[in-house]
Parts: structure tokens; sequence; C-alpha cells
């Protein structure tokens, strides 16, 4: 049993949801469970929950220093409860019944589920439990179940091994999501995972695919050798105006003087300021 | 506007989704059953029922259309006992689960005493969910089974208008009418009962608490069942009206009363985008979503 480690987000959750059509009925429903906590009523109040809430319209807002990365940005209060009850059974069975339970939820989940767990995994005690968990969401065909895991949270950052973190990108660009806004995709970038998006990349265009213009960023940060500057030189030459800005940005952002220069020399320079937020809103 | 409420869509391809788009079916209801050879354990099930609420609903959703499903222990699978005991304990896991329309399909296939047993005990269930219920009629001994069927949902205390009682035919479409039950026909293309045969009793029995499905699964079947016959009503002088009631309403009607599932899901354009998108600040490369008007 674990003290709410998150009181100041769980106390938060409490006093939005306490404003809602559900209140009395979540709360009637989690003294039940701390009376006596039984896996079918844990897994009952999680199932209920947005029924409970019924109004679509109720929406959560939190401190940005509960929530970092904006993930329960919009999220519904019936969203914010399950994560609450989440919090709730934590502080009440030990740590292998917790985990069990959670498991369990993640296995029999439909896809709104999913997204809750896996957004919540940042935010519940033991998160780093679930990181397979995690690393399955991250193979989901079902975008806005990726995304949950992909953005908007340092989880894969902080938990993911190499091979893991490769692969959570390179099927972003694969669901043409966005890259560049993955947290840690600087820090964590790597030769491995460059090596993979080039390949990708070359991939897409001998199919006559577009490629994602973010998937730049990595090849570009990263370039050190002959073969890898060469590989952007003709990318830069083939490619959209986008995905030149992206390379040359990339390069610009890389400290090697072969960078530097190689970032000076492109013609149609993109803008001092431009920053990749702005690059995302371009047309493509 | 088409509702098909008995579509095994698990068993079919994109094509069908496609097609049955363009034709112009808004939402498919796709009731929990067998895989034409017998699971062998709980896990298997588990994992068929979630692929119902979770991927199979995502994948209609990439075709502009609207997926529910209901969740229940089939009538073949009730006769192996240990496997049964352990496929209730997880029901409650689904039920509750958003899209979940009904306990279903249920009932009867050979009318052994397992059969009727577990029949009994997810009654039990859909009063507890508070959902309706969706009713496979035996295909051999039918009328019997039927009747037998309406006898024990009276016994369990359900009302007539909380049961839909499916696969019916010209001999027993009298008793379930009269009775008061929701009364659906499924339309297979080689046997039982055929669009011609339906065009028939619409004539005879009219539009109320009538509905159609095509009951497509992973045998000979056609998808496309409801439009088609939608098409063929409208040819031989049946009203617009009765045939949207037949083809839409009713349906819609029966299950709503799970407040699963309503109109405005997919009357509102942009709802299944929102669910796409949602968590995603930065949108691009998203493949478009036809609405229903589209
Ligand atoms: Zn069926």
């Amino acid at each position: 049993m674990k003290n709410i480690q998150n009181q100041p987000l769980y106390d938060s959750l409490r006093a939005a949801l306490s404003t809602g059509p559900g209140w009395q009925n979540l709360t009637a429903n989690i003294d039940v469970s701390r009376d006596k906590c039984t896996r079918a009523g844990f897994f009952l109040n999680f199932a209920m929950a947005p029924r409970w809430f019924k109004s679509a319209t109720t929406r959560l807002e939190l401190d940005a220093n509960l929530d970092p990365f904006g993930a329960l940005q919009n999220w519904s209060l019936g969203q914010a409860a399950r994560l609450l009850i989440l919090l709730e059974l934590a502080a009440l069975v030990d740590t292998d019944e917790y985990t069990a339970a959670i498991s369990e939820l993640f296995k029999t989940a439909d896809v709104n589920e999913l997204i809750v767990l896996v957004k919540s995994l940042q935010f519940i005690p033991d998160g780093e439990t679930f990181v397979e968990r995690a690393r399955e969401a991250a193979r989901s065909n079902i975008e806005s179940v990726f995304c949950a895991v992909a953005h908007h949270t340092d989880y894969p950052q902080r938990y993911f091994d190499t091979a893991g973190w490769n692969q959570l990108v390179l099927k972003a660009a694969f669901l043409a999501v966005p890259i560049w806004s993955i947290v840690g995709v600087r820090e964590r970038n790597n030769s491995a995972l460059v090596a993979m998006l080039q390949d990708y990349a070359r991939e897409r265009q001998a199919a006559s695919r577009p490629v994602p213009w973010d998937l730049y960023c990595c090849p570009a940060w990263n370039a050190s050798t002959d073969v890898d500057f060469q590989f952007l030189e003709h990318q830069w030459v083939i490619s959209s105006p986008k995905i030149r800005a992206a390379i040359a940005l990339g390069l610009r952002e890389n400290k090697l003087p072969k960078a530097q220069t190689l970032a000076a020399q492109l013609p149609d320079q993109p803008s001092n300021t431009l920053r990749w937020e702005d690059l995302a809103a371009w047309d493509n | 506007m088409y509702i098909d409420p008995h579509v095994h869509m698990s068993a079919r391809t994109t094509d069908d989704y496609q097609a049955m788009a363009e034709a112009g079916v808004v939402a498919v209801i796709e009731p929990a059953f067998w895989l034409g050879q017998p699971r062998t354990s709980v896990d298997t099930y588990k994992d068929y029922l979630a692929s119902l609420v979770g991927w199979e609903r995502f994948r209609a959703s990439q075709f502009g259309i609207k997926h529910y499903c209901t969740i229940g222990l089939n009538s073949k699978e009730a006769n192996n006992e240990p496997l049964a005991e352990a496929v209730m304990e997880i029901l409650p896991l689904f039920l509750a689960k958003e899209g979940v329309v009904a306990v279903g399909e249920i009932g009867f296939d050979e009318q052994t005493a397992l059969e009727e047993k577990y029949f009994r005990a997810q009654l039990e269930l859909a009063k507890q969910f508070d959902l309706p219920v969706m009713v496979h009629t035996p295909h051999r001994d039918k009328l019997k089974g039927t009747i037998l069927t309406m006898d024990i949902c009276e016994e369990h205390g359900l009302l007539p208008s909380q049961v839909v009682i499916d696969h019916n035919n010209e001999n027993t479409v009298k008793a379930v009418l009269d009775r008061g039950y929701w009364t659906a026909f499924t339309l297979y293309p080689q046997t039982k009962m055929g669009s011609e045969r339906m065009v028939n009793i619409a004539r005879q029995y009219g539009s109320e608490r009538i509905f159609i499905d095509s009951s497509a699964d992973w045998g000979v079947s056609d998808p496309m069942a409801v439009p088609k016959t939608a098409s063929l009503m409208l040819q031989s002088g049946i009203p617009q009206a009765e045939v949207h009631q037949i083809c839409y309403a009713n349906a819609l009607a029966a299950y709503q009363q799970s407040g699963q599932i309503a109109a405005e899901d997919w009357q509102t354009a942009d709802f299944d985008q929102a669910e796409l998108f949602e968590g995603n600040s930065v949108l691009r490369g998203q493949k478009p979503i036809k609405s229903s008007e589209a």
C-alpha cells in the first residue's frame, strides 16, 4: 500500500471532479472500495466512470506544473475519474495486486480505456512497472493509442530502452504523426535510429510515397560522417521546401563545424527565427 | 442511411467496410460469436472480446462506420462447461465498455441443459448491467426453441421490449411479434431468409418492431444484405418510411435502450475525427474520415 504519491494532482482531480454530474456516484463507489477493495469492484468503477460523468463537454483544467507535458489537456471528467480510480487503487492494495489489477485492465481495455491507461502511466505510482504495456501501445496501429504514449509524456524517454525508443520514433514516421514533438527526441537521438530513418526515407522514395518532413530532424542533428552529409545533401535536392527547411534547421542545430558549413551553403535558407513548431504548421 | 444490427465484421475485409459505407451503412452491431471451431481457452475468448471493443471498433471508424457490439457467451460454447464458467467470470469486464449495446448473441443451439443454464445466467447479467438482450434462435427445431426462449426471458422478468429475437422466419414471425418482442430477420444469400421473402413479410406484417440484418460472418453471407434488401423493398412499392423503420430506425430504437448508441454518433460529422485525433495537438498526415453525409 502506498500513500498517494502525487498528492497535488490527486487533490486537483478531486476538486475538478466534484463539480461534475457523476461526483456522487464516483465517491459512493470509491467509498465501497475503501471499505472492501475487490478487484471486481475496481474493474466496475473503472468501467463505469465515464458513464457517471455523462456530459462529454466537461473538461479538466490543470496547472501546467501538475501536467508538464499537457497529457491531460482537454481530458473529459470521465477520463479524469479513471485516473483518480487508479490513484485510489494504489493506496488501497499491495503492490502485487496493484500491478495485477492494472495489467488485467490493459489486457481487456477498449480504445478509450487504453488511452487513459497509457497517458496515466506518467502519473501513477510505479508507472515504470508497466513499461511492456507502454511498448505494446507504441506498437499499436491505432493512432490515438500510439500517440498516447508518444506525445505529451516523458515516459518513453525515461523508461524505454534504446531498441524501444528507436522503434517508437520509426513507428511515428510510419504512422505520419509528429516526431519533432516527442519528448526527448533530441536527447535520445542515436546513430542506429538515424540509419533506420535514412533507410525508411529511401524506401518511401523508391515507392514514390511521401516522406514525413520531420523525420529529417534526427539525421541532421546527428550527422557527422561523409555518408551522413551526402545523404542530407541528396535529400535536400530531391525534396519539398518543407523538408529542405527541416534539413537546414536540423543542420544549424548540429554543433559540428562541418554541419554549420553545409547549413550555410544551402540555397533558399529559411529564416533565422524559424522553429520546429513553426515549420510543423507549413503546408507539406 | 442504414444500420446493419448483426454482422460479424471481424471475419470480413476492408472491401466490405468500403462497400457498406458507400451504400449508406452508418453503423454496425457485431455480436460476440464463435469462431467456427471451438475456442480452447478463456484467454482466446478474452482476446476476441477485447478485439470487438478495441481494434474492430477502430477499423470500422477508418471507413466512416460506427461500430458497436454485443457481449456474451454463445450457445454452442455453453456446452463446454469449464470454458463457459470461465467466460462467465470475464463477461462483466466487458459489459460496461463503451459501445456495448446488449448481452448477446445468446440463446439456444441444440437446446441442451447447459445452454439453458448459461442463457439464464446471462439474462441475469443483462438485468444487472441494464442492457437489452440479443437472442440467437436455433437453426433446428426453431419454433419450439423460440417459444422456450421467450418463456425463459419472461420468467427472468425481462420485458419483451428489452429483447431482440433474431433469425426469424415465416414460421416464427407471428409468435414473436404477437408477444411484443423486437423481431429481427437475418438475410442469407442462399438459405433461410432471402430478400424476396423479406419483402413479402414486410408486406404482410408492416414495419412495427421488425428489422433486418445480414449476420455476415466467415461463412457464405452478404454484408450488403441490408442496403440490397432496402432497394428491393423500395422497388416493390413498400413506402420509404417503412423501409426506414425496417432498415434503420427500429434497430436503433431497440439498442438505444443501452444508452450506448444514438443517432448523434454518426450525425456529427467530426465525431470520429475527435476520437482519432485525441491528445494529438499537431495533426498531419491523417487519413480523412468520411462522414456519413460525404
Ligand atoms: Zn451472429
